[in-house]
């Protein structure tokens, strides 16, 4: 059927008055069909520690007659007098001094020294109550999304996303979005140990290295196998690679750079235009070599573990950059050794978040040591869909999970020994530990003195449900859930007093599709915060889709006809904002819409036509129009005055997001 | 457990030994105690933390260490001794 749809043309002698209300409907329709990513913006969070000096400050004209003189003032000697007569006396040593005009009355002014913005808030509050001022408010910094531009980050880090993008995703992107004392939320100031393979120093990582220590000790007399670097403990955590040649011991692999890959998930770089980025991307990787050549022994990782917490350790130096957060991706089978036991309850006490992979052989009843001892944050992995993977550990002790599959980060090209830098995929729990490890640092930077008790309990409290129908979903051996970095941190603030606002959506009017025609709209919505925002549909008719992450609404072959409620409630991943119910309306008896009036160079003033506008596609059917058009369709009804028009740029636009 | 079958068939056992007093571990003469009670050659490795430390014992590769371990577990310094195994990456 050749789709048909109606234009009404508007004239335009008739309008000026009209013209704009219907400008204004046509703004905020335009509005409301822009990507809600593109929209975002981010007010500096009244928690933060960042101090302010700008106030916007908008002047009553004068028109009732008094401060006649004060109104013709220039804004420079307006703002002066707020000095002289409202300032001066309530904000100490504080005055104002005009910085730039924004519209005729409203004016950007400085501070003489710079402010809380609690402080800076009263303040403004107090010039508010002047009696020729209409408003003033701090001149709020915003920021756009922090969208990393590391090159790989988009394409190739899914497990970082929102789950709104990644079902299995750690919710990374809010997270990142929250500063602390000006900092945004990002590991900074955090050590976080990693006790591997050593590590390579990749350009996307070793700005973040501090210091570590090479604890694999001899395998017996002058025999350093192990070890594979010609000696014993010593001050180079340097990975020298970790393949084996000789069947008799182990399998016969190539070097793994397994630590590199491992501190990459928790500490590349991030934000540098390069590569990809960390979960804790400003944290300090503290590398402590410790797995060599067919692994390593539990004497040294424990040895490691309490040097790597701060403790001592006899014949090694002490730890110039103890760590908070300790990851270990390694582990074998059996109960939890006393060794491992002893260091990891020592490592605990002195204030030390342990986080250890539950290891890859597919059991569903045990994991490995030391992620089944007493104290650790024991992680096993689920995919992309956040089913638990299939070679994934589970079992008694297990606490949560986090994306285990193709995790791609920092890496090296040799085979044996070191070669060039690279970036690559690996699968495994060994890299889903690390992800759970970063957000333990981004935890402890919010809370410097966090108790490795609470981390733990927000990071499993925090976590999502598994996925109903999947593996876990029934089962209380896989931990509490999937990693959610957001929420995580969210929890942490909401303890600290620094509220998060829910996201407000745009109210969107009644839709109108022909039956058979095709309806596409798009949700928005606006956060406080500037959070990235994901929409929840409830009600779709059959046949339609409802993008969660641009918020699209689409319904190719809009039938049967009838009326419909399709309910959006925004998300920022932590908090639900109120729900909005859009009415959809499949009839023949679509309302008219008019359209932008164009100012001709000659008034005119013909009578109401109608217009069928074929769709550019020539299939599909009927347009969707809301009540804003066509309220302001109906004012220039009144008006009496139409024109034909051919379809303006706008037109095209509004067709475009409807086909 | 390493092979070392270059040199008499010997083969190094790292054991994990926790003391329940404050010993020279490392001293020779302790070692040699060690030694003298493991009835095989013993070497001081490295240390896990104050009261707990690495030993390696070099025996036969056909022999069974358990009563090694039981030896020096019947030691009055010593708490516990457990065999050094081996962990690998996931």
């Amino acid at each position: 059927m050749k789709a048909i749809r109606f234009y009404l043309a508007a004239a335009t002698t008739v309008g000026v008055a009209s013209a704009s209300l219907f400008a204004l409907a046509q703004t905020q329709t335009t509005a409301a069909i822009k990507s809600s990513a593109q929209a975002q913006r981010r007010a500096e969070q009244p928690g933060s520690q960042q101090r302010l000096n700008r106030l916007i400050i908008k002047f009553k004209d004068g028109s009732n007659g008094k401060n006649i003189a004060f109104s013709v003032a220039s804004a420079q000697e307006r703002v002066n007098a707020l000095n002289t007569f409202s300032v001066a006396s309530k904000s100490g040593a504080a005055t104002l001094s005009y910085l730039k005009s924004i519209a005729g009355n409203t004016h950007v002014v400085r501070t003489s020294v710079s402010m809380t913005h609690t402080e800076l808030n009263t303040l403004a509050e107090t010039v508010a109550q002047d009696p020729r001022v209409e408003y003033a408010e701090v001149d709020e910094k915003v920021y756009a999304h922090f969208l990393p531009n590391d090159t790989f980050y988009t394409a190739q880090q899914g497990n970082l996303q929102s789950p709104f993008v990644v079902a299995g995703g750690a919710n990374l992107p809010n997270a990142w979005g929250r500063n602390v004392g000006g900092v945004p939320v990002s590991g900074a100031g955090v050590t976080v140990a990693v006790l591997d393979t050593g590590y390579r120093p990749h350009v996307d990582l070793v700005a973040n290295i501090v210091a570590g220590y090479d604890f694999i000790s001899p395998d017996g007399p002058s025999d350093f196998t192990t070890a594979n670097d010609g000696n014993g403990r010593d001050a180079d955590a340097l990975d020298p690679g970790d393949w084996n040649t000789q069947a008799s011991l182990c399998d016969v692999e190539n070097s793994s750079w397994h630590g590199t890959h491992v501190a990459g998930i928790i500490g590349a770089v991030g934000n540098n235009n390069t590569g990809v980025i960390g979960v804790a991307y400003r944290a300090k990787i503290l590398p402590v070599r410790v797995l060599g050549v067919c692994g390593g022994y539990t004497s040294d990782t424990s040895a490691a573990l309490q040097w790597a917490a701060g403790l001592a350790v006899p014949g090694v130096p002490a730890n110039p950059n103890p760590a908070k957060v300790i990851n270990m991706s390694f582990g074998r089978s059996g109960m939890c050794s006393q060794t491992y036991q002893a260091a990891i309850t020592a490592a605990r006490n002195a204030g030390t978040t342990i986080v250890v992979s539950t290891g890859n052989d597919a059991s569903t009843t045990a994991i490995t040591q030391p992620a089944n001892c007493q104290g650790v944050i024991a992680v096993t992995a689920h995919t992309s869909l956040g089913a638990n993977t299939d070679y994934a550990n589970i079992g008694p002790g297990t606490s949560i999970s986090a994306m285990g599959n193709n995790i791609y980060t920092t890496g090296n090209t040799g085979v044996t020994v070191p070669a060039a830098d690279s970036y690559d995929s690996k699968s495994g729990t060994s890299f889903s530990s690390p992800q759970v490890a970063g957000v333990a640092a981004l935890l402890v930077q919010l809370k410097p003195g966090i108790s490795p008790a609470e981390v733990q309990t927000i990071i499993m409290n925090s976590a999502r449900p598994h996925a109903a129908g999947t593996f876990c979903a029934t089962r209380t051996d896989c931990g509490a859930g999937l990693l959610d970095a957001f929420k995580a941190v969210h929890t942490l603030l909401q303890a600290q007093g620094i509220a998060n606002a829910a996201p407000v959506m745009a109210a969107l009017p009644t839709q109108y599709v022909l039956p058979g025609g095709a309806l596409q709209f798009t949700a928005t919505a606006t956060d406080a915060n500037g959070d990235e925002v994901a929409f929840i549909g409830s009600g779709l008719p059959t046949g339609a889709s409802f993008n969660a992450v641009t918020g699209t609404f689409s319904w190719p072959k809009a039938t049967p006809a009838g009326d419909y409620t399709f309910v959006i409630q925004p998300t920022d991943g932590a908090v639900l904002g109120a729900s909005i119910s859009v009415k959809i309306s499949v009839t023949t008896s679509i309302p008219v819409a008019p359209v932008v009036p164009v100012v001709p160079a000659t008034p005119v003033t013909p009578p109401l036509t109608v217009t069928p506008v074929a769709t550019p596609s020539g299939g599909g059917g009927g347009g969707a129009l809301g009540w804003l058009d066509i309220a302001a369709g109906l004012l220039l009804l009144g008006a009496g005055a139409w024109v034909r028009r051919a379809a303006t740029p706008l037109q095209n636009t509004r067709q475009q997001h409807r086909n | 457990m390493v092979a070392d079958m270059s040199a008499n068939s010997l083969v190094s056992l790292r054991v994990v030994v926790q003391f329940n007093v404050s010993v020279a571990f490392a001293d020779p003469a302790f070692v040699n105690t060690l030694q003298t009670q493991a009835r095989m050659p013993v070497q001081y490795i490295g240390s896990v933390s104050a009261d707990t430390h690495i030993y390696a014992l070099q025996l036969p590769a056909n022999q069974d260490p358990t009563d090694a371990l039981q030896r020096l577990g019947a030691l009055p310094s010593v708490a516990r001794v457990e065999i050094d195994e081996k962990v690998k990456s996931h």
